[in-house]
């Protein structure tokens, strides 16, 4: 068993030291044989990784894809192995849901449900048969088939996003029982906040106006529409690319750990905002008041309840407790459950059974373990069930 | 800063660059300054003691030599002051917390529980790498003692105290050997340039693709032993055994890497560890900077193998009990060296009676003989290294007791597999008797082969960037520091 190794000592010569003098002819016609060696081998080396990654699985957690209205959403029958915390290896649907194909007509005598939600819902961290949805699919199945579960989060989904999904894409479905499980950031990611001169994410943004009206705000989208344009070079590269898989992971990586990068990271977003066309001005004010983030989630949420209700479904928000703890999440959670009671929607407050039983099995680092999908689809049931019961 | 940080990604390439511009004077001054860096991006009040260490010690050996009929005196108040700085900051907490939980089970054996202390917390926290350059300080001022001549240049023995590429967790270096190559000329080498990147490109391999990601598995074992059955037991303690070597001899290979980037060569680390055949020659292949540093300025200074078995047993047994409580400020490092001791006596007991024993002697030239005594190494190594791990004696027992009970597995196991592992470790091997057969083969294609990378910097450049593009590909979400640094 060897477990150590050396660096590659020569047996020809001695050290190469670097050529003080060169004959410029020689040199020209050498620099021109070591420039298409390098090319060669680079283009061989590119095939060969390529090959391996895709044994490997390595390289496929690019998933997400620039979309004009919502910012962003999955990439269509893009086959994604999830690495980065957990592990799956799955086939996003062909309407690009992190799913199992569905009808869009309602099946007779099935109830549907329709799972809203970010990357907690999504959950990419496990197998897809282990996620909530599934689970829950499963659970309620276990007399009769008579529930079908349809996931729709998408990793970064704010409110505001779900709102306009549910809008777009949702409704086609006719959903029985629409299922929100909120996360603690969302109330923010729905209002926009200048940060510096550095484009935010972009997303649709909402805002509440002097009439206190819920409203749109795309200008991000708007300024990013350049960005948001399909180019046929980087999107081949995205749906085909492992090597181009690993390096987009690395940046987000980075992002996360490293302070040195984001710094470098902001720097370069600003420098190359200044190049893109339509770009927002570096003038440019937000064209509204400062907006408190839990007055505009109320109200998005309160549209939301009244859409899927006009479409005489049945609404449920749930939420969890945040791995990191935050100790602003017990103040929104206060709020929603007002605000269930007052707009009279299903409030599953899950926070008290995490804490209750093994809280640390159920998240790997930030998402869901198995276990954690398998407690929140076991903590959904009697409340769905409770529904049909009602319903017949 | 971090070997496997964007940070140093950005640090080190600055660093070679300007060091390869600049005019030979201003070099070993630029090396000094990115060391002082280096070291105080972490925390910078830290670089004054690093400072202050270099300036006494510089100053202890100029002495020493000047007044040899006061050595013994000068060499006393150096160990005092090294030793008495490396204790305040790593074991300060420890003696403390020690003496509080001591007077607290007497009081409470005796009744007199209002006597309970409470643990004062001293909140000192110890400065990275000090176990090592405190080594090296001590190995200088012991050796100017003994004879050898001390560093003239304040300059060169700064930086020989805080040269970045060991500076935090080793090689624990030889002045003698570091002042030689400062006090040559460094010329640029692309030899040397190859091999420092294929270093650090190996070393990035063995730390994040290989040992960071068997930490995740080894992790999902320690922390939940009650779940765990036979094979997950095993596949966490053995886990850990190839993380620590994965995780210290990448740290190793990057540091050797960027030092021969600027033309030093830093001592070697690991030779094969896990082919020893007994624990004496796993010492002499195991983390050898320290071992030869034990050897040489605690084990012959106790008296080494000269006088009676049992003083000699007893050198040992001290060496490796203070060489365990070198790592760290805990009950289970003390226990951990004296377990290594003991495996050290009775290792050399055995050879001894082999010797002896004429029918065992015979035996001992076999193939199955030595891969025995390989597989009972590695073994031995792996109850250790729960010692090493564990977060007490209660955990250690717990998990050692998992792997000799029969239980249904899954929980570590299914980590494993679901990992990049058993791929990454397959790529290894692959790697390593490739190369193994490539390098060792006569044959004239092998050879041609051997020459034309050797030759071509193209070949090398895409097989580097190719590497890179592996490790990124296999790494964590999370950048996990080396174990060692804690040390």
């Amino acid at each position: 068993m060897t477990l150590h190794m050396t660096p590659p000592q020569t047996k020809t010569s001695d050290a190469q030291e670097i050529p003080t003098h060169t004959d410029s002819p020689k040199t020209g016609k050498r620099l021109a044989f070591r420039a298409a060696e390098f090319l060669i081998l680079l283009v061989a080396a590119v095939i060969i990784l390529e090959g391996f990654f895709k044994f490997a699985g390595i390289g496929e957690q690019e998933f997400l894809e620039p979309d004009k209205q919502l910012g962003s959403k999955h990439i269509a029958g893009k086959l994604v192995t999830w690495r980065m915390e957990g592990y799956s290896h799955d086939k996003i649907n062909s309407v690009g849901l992190r799913d199992s194909e569905h009808s869009i007509n309602k099946p007779a005598g099935i109830t549907r449900i329709a799972l809203l939600g970010d990357s907690s819902t999504e959950g990419m961290q496990v197998p897809l048969n282990e996620t909530y949805g599934k689970v829950l699919e499963r659970l309620l199945n276990e007399k009769s088939p008579q529930y079908e579960v349809i996931n729709f989060a998408c990793s970064g989904y704010s409110t505001g996003q779900q709102l306009l999904q549910f809008e777009r894409d949702v409704r086609k479905y006719h959903p029985d029982i629409v299922v929100l499980l909120y996360n603690r950031g969302d109330s923010i990611e729905n209002i926009f906040v200048p940060s510096g001169n550095v484009l935010s994410q972009p997303r649709p943004y909402f805002y509440l106006d002097q009439n206190n009206q819920l409203r749109l705000d795309s200008n991000v989208l708007e300024a990013c529409s350049s960005k948001l344009k399909p180019h046929p070079f980087w999107d081949y590269l995205k749906k085909n690319s492992r090597i181009y898989g690993v390096l987009s992971a690395t940046g987000l990586v980075l992002s996360i750990n490293e302070n040195g990068y984001r710094k470098l990271a902001a720097w370069w977003t600003n420098l190359t905002n200044s190049w893109v066309k339509n770009d927002r001005p570096a003038t440019w004010q937000v064209p509204y008041a400062k907006q408190n983030p839990d007055a505009v989630t109320e109200a998005l949420l309160t549209k939301l309840n009244a859409a899927v209700t006009a479409d005489g479904g049945k609404f449920i928000m749930v939420i969890f407790p945040n791995v990191v703890q935050d100790p602003d999440l017990q103040r929104q959670q206060s709020l929603f459950e007002m605000l269930s009671n007052h707009k009279k929607f299903a409030f599953l407050d899950l926070t008290r059974p995490f804490f209750d039983n093994d809280f640390k099995s159920y998240f790997l680092q930030y998402h869901f373990s198995s276990r954690g999908h398998a407690f929140v689809a076991q903590q959904l049931k009697p409340l769905i069930e409770t529904f049909q019961m009602r319903k017949n | 800063m971090l070997f496997n940080s964007f940070t140093y990604l950005v640090f080190l390439p600055i660093v070679v660059l300007l060091y390869w511009l600049l005019p030979e004077r201003f070099r070993t001054t630029l090396l000094l300054v990115a060391s002082y860096v280096f070291y105080m991006n972490w925390m910078p009040a830290y670089g004054l003691l690093i400072l202050a260490l270099t300036l006494v010690n510089y100053a202890l050996g100029i002495a020493i030599d000047k007044h040899r009929e006061k050595g013994k005196t000068l060499l006393t108040v150096g160990l005092a002051f090294n030793l008495g700085c490396l204790c305040f900051f790593k074991y300060a907490n420890f003696l403390a917390d020690s003496v509080v939980q001591s007077v607290n089970s007497i009081t409470h054996m005796t009744g007199t529980q209002s006597l309970t202390l409470q643990s004062p917390a001293l909140k000192i926290i110890l400065p990275l790498g000090i176990s090592f350059f405190t080594f090296e300080f001590i190995h200088y001022i012991t050796d100017i003692y003994r004879g050898h001549k001390p560093v003239k240049n304040i300059r060169d023995f700064a930086l020989f105290a805080a040269f970045f590429p060991s500076q935090i967790a080793g090689p624990i270096k030889r002045f003698q050997d570091f002042i030689h190559q400062l006090e040559g000329k460094i010329v640029f080498k692309a030899q040397n340039f190859s091999d420092g990147l294929f270093l650090i490109f190996q070393g990035l391999f063995k730390k994040i693709v290989l040992g960071d990601n068997l930490g995740a598995v080894v992790s999902a074992g320690f922390s939940n032993i009650e779940k765990l059955g036979t094979v997950d037991a095993w596949i966490a303690v053995a886990g850990f055994t190839f993380q620590i070597f994965f995780d210290f001899a990448g740290y190793t290979d990057i540091g050797r890497g960027s030092a021969l980037l600027f033309g030093y060569k830093v001592p070697e680390n690991f030779n094969l560890p896990f082919l020893a055949a007994n624990l004496t020659d796993f010492w002499r292949r195991w983390h050898m900077s320290l071992s030869t540093w034990l050897r040489d300025y605690l084990f012959i200074p106790l008296g080494g193998s000269r006088g009676s078995a049992w003083k000699v047993r007893r050198n040992v047994l001290i060496t490796m009990i203070l060489g365990g409580l070198w790592h760290g400020a805990a009950w289970h490092y003390v226990i951990w060296g004296a377990f290594h001791g003991a495996g050290l006596v009775l290792s050399k007991e055995w050879q001894d009676l082999v010797t002896r024993h004429p029918v065992l002697a015979r035996l001992r030239p076999h193939p199955i003989w030595h891969c025995t005594g390989v597989a009972l190494t590695v073994f031995f190594l792996f109850l250790a290294g729960i010692l090493f791990r564990a977060d007490g004696l209660p955990q250690a027992f717990a998990i050692a007791q998992k792997m000799f009970i029969l239980a249904p597995s899954n929980l570590v196991v299914e980590s494993f597999l679901g990992s990049s592992l058993p791929l990454s470790l397959s790529l290894y091997w692959i790697f390593l008797i490739t190369r193994t057969l490539l390098e060792r083969s006569g044959n004239k294609y092998a050879v041609s082969i051997l020459q034309w990378w050797l030759q071509s910097a193209p070949a090398q450049a895409v097989a580097y960037i190719s590497i890179a593009i592996v490790v990124l590909g296999f790494a964590p979400m999370k950048v996990a520091p080396f174990i060692y640094f804690q040390f």
